[in-house]
Parts: C-alpha cells; structure tokens; sequence
C-alpha cells in the first residue's frame, strides 16, 4: 500500500530514513523499483541542502590564501552524480579580489573543507583532498577549468578590471566547484557526529589549528621572500 | 464549570462522532473551517476517512490535546527514533491502517499525527536491504533484469572505495 501514497508524502517518509541512514546504505534504496529509483537522488539533493543550510559551510582555499566560503546550497546532478558550487565575488571572504600576478605559490593542495561549527564548542572540519593544484594559465578563455577526475572539478574566472588611470589589472575568482556526491556525503555523514571520527576513508582529512599555524607562519617568510624579491627587480 | 463546545463530524460512511472543539482543532482542517463557520449545530463531512481511522484520529488527538503547536519544518532534524511509548502502542496497528492514517493526517491537516506514522513507516524501512522492503510493502520489482543492473552500476559511485 505505500505504493498508493502521494509521492510527497512518500518522499518524506524516505527523508526519515535518509537523516537516519548513510547515504552509503540509503542510495541502494534506488534499487527497490522505479518509483524510488526517482525519490532517492532527489531526497539525497534534499537532504544535502538541508543539512549544508543547517550551519554547515563549504570552504576552499586558493593560492592567494583567499578563503572561498560558500552558504548557498549546491545543484545537484543525477547524471554525473556531482553536486556543484556556483561562486561571486562576495564569497571571497578574505580577499575577494587579488591580483592573479601577486600570487607566491605556483602549487596548492587542494583541499574542500566542509566546516560544521553550530551546537558544538569547537568547530570541525572536514576536508576532502583533492591533490595539487597548479596556478591557472589563462590563454584564450577567462575560465580555466581543472579536472581532477571525471566527477571533480574547479574553475577559475580571471576578471579584468581597468582603472581611473586606464590601467588594467586581472583578478582571478573561485568559479564554480564540482564534488563527487558520494564525497560531500561522506563528510556531511561524518560531520553528523559532533566528534572527530579515527577512521576516516582514504582522501579525507579533519583541519587541525596547529597546521594552519605552521602553514601562516611559513607563508609569511614566502611572502616575506616574495617582497623582497620583487623590490630588487 | 464551563461546558465544553462539541463538534460533529461524520465519516465517509455517515457514522457521526461528537469530540470537544478543543480535540478536533488539533487538525488544523477542522480549525479553519471552525473558524470561518463559527457556531454551529451542523455536523461536519469528512469523506476522505473512514469511520474506524476517524475513530483512531479522535483518540490520538484526544490523548494529544493539551500537546503545545509544533511546526518543524527542518528537514536535517527529522529523526525517527524519538517516539513516545503511547504513541508506540498506538501505531501498533496492521500496514492498511497505517497508510490510512498518514493519508487523514495529512488531508486533516495534523501535523504530528502525519509525523509520527511517516516515522514509524521509516522505522519500517531502516536497516531493511532492497529485497526486504519488497516483501515488507508488497512492492513489485518493476525493474527488468538489465535496468536493475543499470541501477546498481550507477550507484557504486556510494559505495566503498
């Protein structure tokens, strides 16, 4: 008889099941029939964005340290299993625009940060790593996509702004961002936990203060180095 | 002691059930069309429910009644788990009442009674593998043999590796 409820109240019942399941286990639901083969992706969409919205953030750092939060909820896509990230500009929130040409690191570790830090006393976050990250060589288009696979990706857009005395200086922006579902959901699995778990799967990784220390102090003698550099030249 | 106002209401089959104002108001139906009615002798038609299901709504909201309004709409805070005892024992009852009962909840509008069969039905669900839920609902495998392996090749994106 559950075949004869409105697909509404179906969904919510899977939503039920869903907040108590990990996605791992409830995305094999898809195989009951046809009917839930179609409720599935659209309560794990459902229940992603519920959960992002729920004070959870994505987080991305580029090579200028600009970190790129994002509170909007992504778009989910059935057919590559990907959820993605639109960014702007006011997403930026360290420095939304810097200039592309400053920039003192060739490579990054890219790494997408999903922070959780409501009702607990010390955030968490948890991150997947997605390897290094080679600053974008922009030639003929203002976007410069990285695939990291055929489910991950990043895009930059590089704007050009010219000033009151004509000149003209290029920004680079976060774009857009692609994550394999299976990974968002796996960090919002684990994020569900108000802990940090031991054993997490290979490629993901808790950001601990005492990293971010070693890594500010270190880039402050790469700047340092790159500001000395440039005053020779 | 002031009399408390009752309201009539009739079944899809006729059957009439007087209940306080204050017990059919958990519906928030019933509430609306209290409202804009206003006093009245008039028994009200519910067509949509059954003289038994109605019988186990009354109950419900009879033991609910002095419950305070709930509006949850948070989806990431929908858990199945945290159902009461009376309200264990009172969906103790066979899957065709079940179903009746989340589908008069939901067209009467009462929104706990609709969350908590939607739970139990979850809880129904929870740890089950495919073929499991299958018998459980009676749900027919719809699939042919080369979309069920389809579905599942398209689903190791969740799984394990």
């Amino acid at each position: 008889m559950i075949q004869y409820l409105p697909n509404e109240l179906h969904i919510q019942i899977l939503i039920y099941v869903a907040n108590e399941t990990n996605f791992e286990k409830f995305c094999s639901l898809r195989t009951v029939c046809k009917k839930w083969n179609s409720f599935v992706p659209l309560v794990t969409h459902e229940i992603v964005i519920s959960r992002l919205n729920s004070g959870l953030k994505l987080e991305l750092t580029d090579w200028n340290e600009t970190k790129w939060s994002k509170n909007l909820p992504p778009t989910y896509c059935d057919s590559t299993k990907t959820f993605t990230f639109l960014f702007d500009n006011t997403d930026g929130t360290i420095n939304s625009c810097n200039g592309y040409k400053k920039s003192v690191k060739n490579k990054i570790n890219f790494i997408a940060y999903v922070e959780k830090s409501e009702d607990i006393s010390i955030p968490i976050k948890l991150g997947a790593k997605f390897g290094e990250l080679t600053f974008p060589d922009f030639i003929n288009d203002d976007i410069y996509e990285y695939q990291f696979d055929h489910q991950n990706n990043v895009c930059f857009k590089r704007e050009t702004n010219v000033d009151e005395k004509g000149e003209s200086t290029s920004n680079i922006r976060i774009y857009s961002f692609t994550i394999a579902a299976w990974k968002l959901c796996y960090i919002l699995d684990c994020l569900k936990f108000d802990r940090k778990l031991t054993n997490l799967k290979e490629g993901f990784q808790y950001h601990y203060e005492r990293i971010r220390y070693f890594g500010c102090c270190l880039r402050s003698r790469i700047y340092a180095t790159y500001e000395d550099d440039s005053s020779e030249d | 002691m002031a009399e408390l106002k009752k309201v009539k209401l009739t079944s899809s089959e006729g059957t009439e059930f007087i209940v306080d104002r204050k017990v059919a108001e958990k519906s928030v139906l019933l509430k609306n069309m209290l409202e804009d009615v206003g006093e009245s002798d008039m028994a009200i038609p519910l067509p949509n429910v059954t003289g038994p299901i109605l019988n186990k709504v009354i109950d419900y909201c009879t033991h609910h009644r002095d419950d305070p309004f709930v509006n949850q709409e948070d989806d990431s805070k929908k858990v199945s788990d945290d159902i009461d005892d009376w309200d264990a024992e009172f969906c103790k009852v066979d899957q065709g009442t079940l179903f009746e009962l989340i589908l008069s909840a939901n067209y009467l509008d009462i929104k706990p009674l609709l969350d908590l069969t939607c739970k139990t039905v979850a809880n129904m669900i929870k740890g089950k593998t495919p073929d499991e839920i299958r018998k459980t609902f009676n749900i027919i495998n719809d699939f042919t043999p080369e979309e069920e392996e389809h579905v599942r090749k398209e689903n190791e994106w969740c799984e394990e590796r």
